[in-house]
């Protein structure tokens, strides 16, 4: 029978072994080797140390065999490495020497670069990322206070790596609307504009705790600036996809009385026009503000809301205008990517123009509304209305 | 004087099939009945042809009509002149009336067959549906279907198939709804047989399928008689064998395969549910183990950082590779199931326990296998049992060893390739001339919505790719 089968097929069965052969020589992946045969690094660190290029960073490493006479759960431990040398290829070199397996990049969650090295410029290790095929692009970059070295170093004695406290750290602030989560794909996006900068999460050891401190604003791939936490809200408004943020208004008739309220951006629209060669921003936002509670619980009525309404407005619209105008002038540089809004209306203009000078003098129009939503009214029966 | 060769015939073959011949003596006539008393019922043979032979007045003439017409009380008679016929006649389990100054003799069915009762079904287990299942007597089997379809175009016909075992094939359709090609085309495959017995219907898919060598089956098979008469009712062909539970029905396509009665009687959404269910369950069995190995092997970075890490540090002690990782334990997997089919059922819980204990709790604690690696593989053979038709399965389990193999080598391009493969497969595939892959390969979208709705209500039509000749069912 099987005979007969092949004497009937003999043609099919050449093709196949052919598209087999050919499958096997020119496109298999030989690149076999098992997750648990290769160094896992989960974070990676970028600084320099007088001439030397310094990585530094987290390799996932193997549990004890004591976890498992104990019958605990499973923690994956980790260890920290070094390596040294006058450049990329040669620092990588002196890293491969001290990896006990070959090390695989797909795992990295962050990569911390020092201060010192963002205000050298991190566009080559950024463009390192981007051409290394393992690295994913979604890996958060942030900067720190101190050496990479140092916070790898720490033992944080609770089998969790730096890697996840500071990714969820900033995952954490992000998710609640007080910072931002920045990619390495994003800032490369950014770089390839040309005339923008972009901004970087900021973090540092305080009190021996991986602390946020605020965003790092990079122009040309270089730190000029840092913008400390509580300056960040008119950043906020502007990029964040989840802002959240508390504000207190005091109550017109008793002024120890404070109203607590949280602010939400409804609706963000950014349009561009170019008015006697100068390029015009109007932003207009619409924010959603609840009131979360009273100190002192008091009836509120229409005029007090309205008049917290426009306080809202007023106080949101110059956080907005500040951040932007020390853009202007202080940064000289467009760290909220309105060129990408100016580029998709005026695409021959922005071709002609320069943008990192025009945007200095841009005329920004910040337009408000707030409205609040939510009175926290705790009686629903209640005969007066608020 | 004897006028013929009939007892000279039986007496050649009287010890060799055991052939009990009893003589009687009624005036002048010497009368012979002759049968093989294992497969003849000879309460029978005594009351409905002996006795009244006896009782039949000795002074009046006896011939062989007024016996077959006046005497005996078997319903079922014939007469035959044929001396070459009377051993099968024999064999058959019927008694044979000779009178020597006849040349010609009484066939009597007095066949007695052991047959066991009907009972529930064991490979097709439902919730809500009559649980009278086939028999191996094919008479039993029949009445199962003319007691549900009481309709005159039900058509059987016999056939004889087994140059020694003679066994006996009834094909079963509908004659105003089966297409005819479709029928002579089976009827024709039946009589082409050429082999010396039959013993299961199983024996006859082999040979009237268009090629013996295809890993999918072309035909299916049925236990429950309330699944053969809607399969009737479709439009399609049952074979039913002598001798087998099983009916066999044709033809057959793939979606048919993870199709349940239950579906019909519950809710749409519950049936739209379990079809998908059933959908997602033979993807599993067929891939979860071969991504296992891309993953591992080839392209860890598909997952989040933490099942990465998670991943390594379940495999840190493994000595073998992800391949060959999931090829032992899917192989022992297979062992387990294998044992536990052959052995008695109050030995086939034990191996349930020994399977759970040694392969899954103990591999995983002396390190030879990866926690995930048992999840995979329990997960993947649970799966492999949730279609409706089991006959499907075998070939994914084939399958699943191929697409470890191929992503072991060429990751998650040979998952691709794989996949292809059996696409392909199943397209140029086809079952009596049916698209194997219908009504999603040539796409028919009532057929597909009747199939996933599983609703009677809704299915107006009987399915399209059948080419039924009635086509409306309400």
């Amino acid at each position: 029978m099987f005979r007969v089968f092949v004497c009937k097929n003999i043609s099919k069965i050449y093709k196949l072994l052919l598209i087999f052969i050919l499958c096997f020589q020119l496109c298999g992946c030989w690149d076999y080797r098992d997750i648990d045969k290769r160094s896992i690094l989960i974070s990676v660190g970028v600084d320099r140390i007088e001439n030397l290029i310094q990585f530094s960073g987290e390799i996932a490493g193997e549990t004890g065999a004591e976890g498992k006479k104990n019958k605990e759960v499973k923690r994956v431990s980790v260890y920290p490495f070094v390596s040294y040398g006058e450049n990329f290829e040669i620092a990588r070199l002196d890293l491969i020497n001290k990896v006990p397996k070959p090390e695989f990049l797909g795992a990295v969650k962050v990569v911390v670069f020092s201060k010192k090295y963002a205000e050298e410029g991190i566009e080559s290790y950024l463009n390192r990322i981007n051409g290394e095929y393992d690295y994913r692009k979604t890996l958060l970059a942030v900067i720190s206070k101190d050496s990479p070295k140092k916070l790898f170093y720490i033992n944080t004695n609770k089998e969790q790596s730096m890697a996840s406290l500071i990714e969820n750290n900033i995952n954490y602030q992000t998710s609640h609307g007080k910072a931002l989560y920045t990619t390495v794909g994003e800032m490369l996006s950014d770089i390839s504009m040309k005339d923008i900068g972009y901004l970087m999460p900021y973090i540092g050891l305080e009190n021996d705790s991986i602390t946020y401190l605020g965003l790092g604003v990079m122009k040309d791939s270089k730190l000029i600036d840092i913008i400390h936490v509580k300056d960040t809200d008119g950043i906020l408004y502007l990029l964040s996809k989840n802002v959240k943020i508390t504000e207190e208004i005091p109550s017109i008739y008793k002024d120890e009385n404070l109203y607590s309220l949280r602010t939400t951006v409804k609706k963000r629209k950014i349009t561009t026009n170019y008015v006697n060669g100068k390029p015009v921003i109007n932003i207009d936002l619409v924010i959603y503000a609840r009131l979360r509670y009273q100190y002192y619980i008091k009836p509120i009525d229409d005029k007090e809301i309205k008049r917290m309404e426009d306080e809202l407005s007023g106080r949101i619209k110059k956080y907005v205008e500040d951040i932007i105008y020390v853009s202007q002038k202080k940064y000289k540089c467009d760290i909220f990517e309105f060129a990408k809004y100016f580029k998709g209306e005026y695409p021959e203009i922005y071709r002609k123009i320069d943008w990192k000078e025009e945007y200095t003098k841009a005329i920004i129009n910040v337009n408000v509304k707030t409205t609040i939503t939510n009175l926290n009214l705790y009686d629903h029966n209640t005969k007066v209305k608020y | 004087m004897v006028k013929n060769n009939f007892l000279r015939k039986i007496q050649r073959n009287r010890k060799s099939l055991d052939i009990s011949l009893r003589r009687l003596k009624i005036y002048s006539n010497e009368i012979y009945i002759t049968y093989i008393p294992q497969i003849t019922d000879k309460k029978r043979v005594s009351n409905d042809i002996i006795r009244p032979i006896l009782q039949y007045g000795k002074d009046k003439l006896l011939t062989i009509d007024i016996i077959m017409e006046s005497v005996i009380y078997v319903d079922d008679v014939n007469k035959d002149y044929n001396e070459d016929k009377i051993i099968d006649y024999i064999l058959q389990g019927k008694s044979i009336i000779i009178m020597t100054y006849e040349d010609k003799y009484i066939v009597c069915d007095t066949t007695r067959v052991e047959k066991r009762q009907i009972q529930a079904p064991i490979l097709e287990d439902t919730i809500r549906n009559p649980r009278d299942c086939f028999t191996e007597n094919m008479d039993s089997n029949l009445s199962l279907i003319r007691y549900r379809i009481k309709d005159e175009n039900l058509k059987i016909d016999d056939f004889t198939v087994g140059k020694r075992t003679k066994t006996k094939v009834a094909v079963v359709y509908i004659k105003d709804v089966a297409n005819d090609k479709y029928v002579s085309d089976i009827k024709n495959r039946i009589k082409r047989i050429k082999t010396d017995g039959i013993l299961d219907s199983g024996n006859i898919q082999r040979f009237i399928v268009n090629n013996s060598m295809m890993l999918f089956p072309e035909v299916g098979i049925i236990e429950r008689s309330d699944k053969a008469c809607t399969t009737l009712l479709d439009g399609k062909v049952c074979i039913i064998v002598e001798g087998s539970n099983i009916v066999l029905s044709a033809p057959k396509v793939f979606s048919e395969f993870l199709d349940s009665s239950d579906d019909y009687n519950d809710s749409i959404y519950w049936a739209i549910f379990s079809k998908f269910i059933r959908i997602v369950s033979l993807l599993m069995s067929l891939e979860l183990s071969a991504l296992y190995v891309a993953i591992i092997a080839f392209h860890p970075d598909a997952l989040p950082v933490e099942f990465i890490i998670a991943l390594a540090s379940s495999r840190e002690t493994v000595p073998f590779n992800a391949l060959t990782e999931a090829f032992l334990m899917e192989l022992v997997a297979e062992v387990l199931r294998e044992a536990s089919m052959r052995l008695p059922k109050q030995i086939g819980t034990a191996i349930g326990i020994v399977g759970t204990i040694v392969i899954g709790q103990a591999a995983v604690s002396a390190g030879l296998v990866s926690p995930l690696m048992v999840i995979i593989v329990s997960l993947s053979t649970m799966c492999s049992f949730v279609a409706g038709d089991y006959t499907i399965m075998n070939s994914i389990r084939i399958l699943k060893f191929f697409m470890i193999f191929i992503t072991g080598v060429l990751g998650l391009f040979g998952f691709v390739i794989g996949i292809t493969f059996i696409a392909i497969n199943l397209i140029s595939t086809s079952s009596f001339g049916v698209p194997y892959l219908a009504p999603i390969a040539p796409l028919n979208f009532k057929d597909f919505r009747n199939y996933f709705l599983s609703d009677r209500t809704l299915a107006k039509e009987r399915p399209k790719f059948l080419k039924t000749k009635d086509n409306t069912r309400q």
